[in-house]
């Protein structure tokens, strides 16, 4: 009796948040044909519709494609661009698992696409395995952009992971290292002389339980 | 121009710098050329008048990534080699008269170096200038120094008196005699040359002095003033005030010899451009989320007069934020928890990543700040 008065409420959520979740859907179309066109945006409604159909997060991918439609670009460029986010969406679910969370897609999708390798991703979710990998993969990300070497960019922020550094200590770290290329520092050099540093203050007994206590 | 007057606009550019230096205004990009050839965009012409002609110059610029795309230092942040080619010439000169230039360009965000060399054809031959030089930026002053060494081909008159005996009806007599001859010769002209630069908001003020050694020649020192007025992001007005030598133009398309005025379009100029300009102006960034899923972004710029605000939580349209005073700018916006893209703009400049955030590199606009809304 218990048993299927859950399954009653469990049925009944469901039933409420499918119309929002189509309606959603339906805005997104929407807004992609306002601003794409005929021709452009049946093919990026179905790329999203695909990336759906695989419970990948569609936001990302509408997102691309109207931010192409704003910087004016082409067609075949736009394309290429939402199809390249949705296969980055794929793999970082493929590496992250099927319990990640979009925002986790998302950065792990941008740290794929930016040129991180897929072990560093599968590396990085071994070290936290039940917390949140957002700011990782964010600061992951950042420092390919700034110009660290993906290797090298893996590295440090796979061994801040790994000595337990919580996230406001990762996002320190981040701030160090993009001070340090900024004087001119060598990226590279910049990274591992912020990572020597942060491992010199960071207690790993203290931080460990830190990020334990964060992932509970 | 006379040389007092020449001598009174050096006196009132170096004030201003020594003045600026002290006020410790915005950071200072690279000098225009030297800047080259990351910052300019991928081809830029320059048009210039002087009393006695129109001349012109043309340079493009190719960025040398020694990796994969992704792994490329972003502009501005850490060292980047590029390769600079350019050719001018003028009006009252032939095709055989061009100057072609190649330039090896090695810059980080203050300071930098560069190799180059350049070939000119001229009457007696062709000219051939070696040249290197360093440059570095202070708040707001930039300073530069190079070496030109020049291949510069001269003809000579070879004047050779000499004479004879010659036997006249059993009679010798002395003829005096002079020959001319045609020498192709080629000496070693060395140029010394540096520059002190200003710039504040959209003018750059820069004294470009140096020494020129001819052998035998006493040295000729000479100087001039220049003013630059950048109209719009690819577009920069141009005047020189006082004389330098050729070789000292060697690797700089934009430059003249004598006082003149001009015009500069870089018609593509790369995001790059107004990125070592406007990415100084911008401060401060703060983003504090609100009831009801609304979050305030505030933006702190200096001397701005439009800021602009874009992101995917905008569907990337500009969004004008509203001066909120003490050089902060900012609006309340509906942003849904999760990751989203920004970007900021300055009085319609380029899209730069707010300060602070972690950057992502995008498909279409460069970087864009990351920021994550809970």
């Amino acid at each position: 009796m218990r048993w299927s008065a859950w399954a009653f409420a469990a049925g009944v959520a469901l039933a409420m948040l499918a119309p929002l979740s189509a309606r959603a859907d339906e805005s997104a179309e929407a807004r992609l044909r306002a601003r794409l066109g005929p021709e452009l945006a049946p093919q990026v409604i179905e790329i999203v519709r695909d990336a759906a159909a695989q419970s990948l997060p569609t936001a990302p991918l509408v997102a691309r494609a109207l931010e192409g439609a704003s910087r004016q670009a082409g067609a075949d460029a736009i394309v290429a661009a939402v199809r390249r986010q949705a296969s980055g969406l794929a793999a970082a679910r493929r590496v992250l698992g099927p319990a990640a969370r979009d925002a986790e897609l998302e950065a792990g999708a941008g740290a794929l696409l930016a040129g991180v390798p897929e072990d560093s991703l599968a590396s990085l979710k071994r070290a936290r395995p039940t917390g949140s990998l957002v700011i990782p993969l964010v600061v992951l990300s950042d420092f390919v952009a700034r110009g660290v070497p993906a290797v090298n960019a893996s590295n440090t922020v796979l061994s801040a992971t790994r000595a337990g550094a919580p996230d406001p200590a990762l996002l320190r770290m981040r701030e160090r290292i993009n001070e340090r290329i900024q004087r001119g520092e060598k990226p590279a050099g910049a990274s591992h002389a912020g990572l020597r540093e942060l491992l010199a203050t960071t207690s790993p007994g203290r931080d460990r339980g830190a990020t334990r206590k964060g992932a509970r | 121009m006379s040389a007092r007057m020449l001598r009174w606009a050096l006196f009132a550019c170096a004030t201003l710098s020594v003045a600026a230096a002290h006020a410790g205004a915005d950071d200072a990009p690279a000098p225009v050329w030297l800047r080259a050839p990351s910052a300019r965009g991928p081809i830029a012409g320059t048009v210039a008048i002087d009393d006695r002609r129109l001349w012109w110059g043309i340079d493009g610029t190719l960025p040398l990534g020694l990796g994969p795309p992704a792994a490329r230092a972003p502009l501005g942040r850490a060292r980047v080699l590029g390769l600079g080619l350019s050719i001018a010439g003028d009006t009252r000169a032939d095709a055989g008269a061009l100057r072609y230039t190649a330039l090896l360009d090695r810059r980080g965000p203050r300071s930098g170096e560069w190799l180059g060399i350049s070939s000119a054809g001229s009457d007696a031959g062709t000219q051939l200038h070696l040249g290197t030089g360093f440059w570095s930026a202070f708040r707001p002053v930039q300073v530069e120094a190079g070496v030109v060494t020049s291949l510069i081909p001269t003809q000579s008159q070879e004047v050779q008196h000499w004479g004879f005996f010659q036997n006249l009806r059993d009679t010798l007599r002395w003829r005096d005699t002079t020959t001319f001859r045609a020498v192709d010769r080629t000496v070693l002209h060395t140029t010394a040359q540096s520059a002190i630069r200003w710039q504040h908001g959209r003018v750059e003020v820069s004294a470009i002095a140096g020494v020129l050694l001819r052998g035998i020649h006493a040295p000729q020192r000479w100087a001039q003033a220049t003013v630059d007025v950048r109209a719009t992001p690819g577009v920069l007005l141009m005047a020189a005030f006082g004389q330098r030598p050729g070789s000292s133009l060697a690797f700089d398309p934009s430059a003249g010899p004598r006082t003149m005025l001009g015009v500069r379009v870089a018609p593509w100029a790369t995001r790059d451009t107004p990125v070592a300009r406007v990415a100084t102006r911008l401060r401060g960034w703060s983003a504090r989320a609100q009831v009801e899923g609304r979050t305030v972004v505030r933006v702190r710029c200096d001397h701005a007069s439009r800021v602009e605000l874009t992101g995917d939580f905008t569907d990337w349209a500009p969004i004008p934020l509203t001066a909120a005073g003490g050089g902060w700018w900012g609006s309340e916006l509906p942003i849904a928890p999760g990751l989203h893209q920004v970007q900021v703009r300055i009085d319609g400049g380029a899209w730069l990543a707010p300060p602070g955030l972690p950057t992502t590199q995008g498909d279409f606009a460069g970087t864009a700040g990351v920021l994550l809304v809970e």
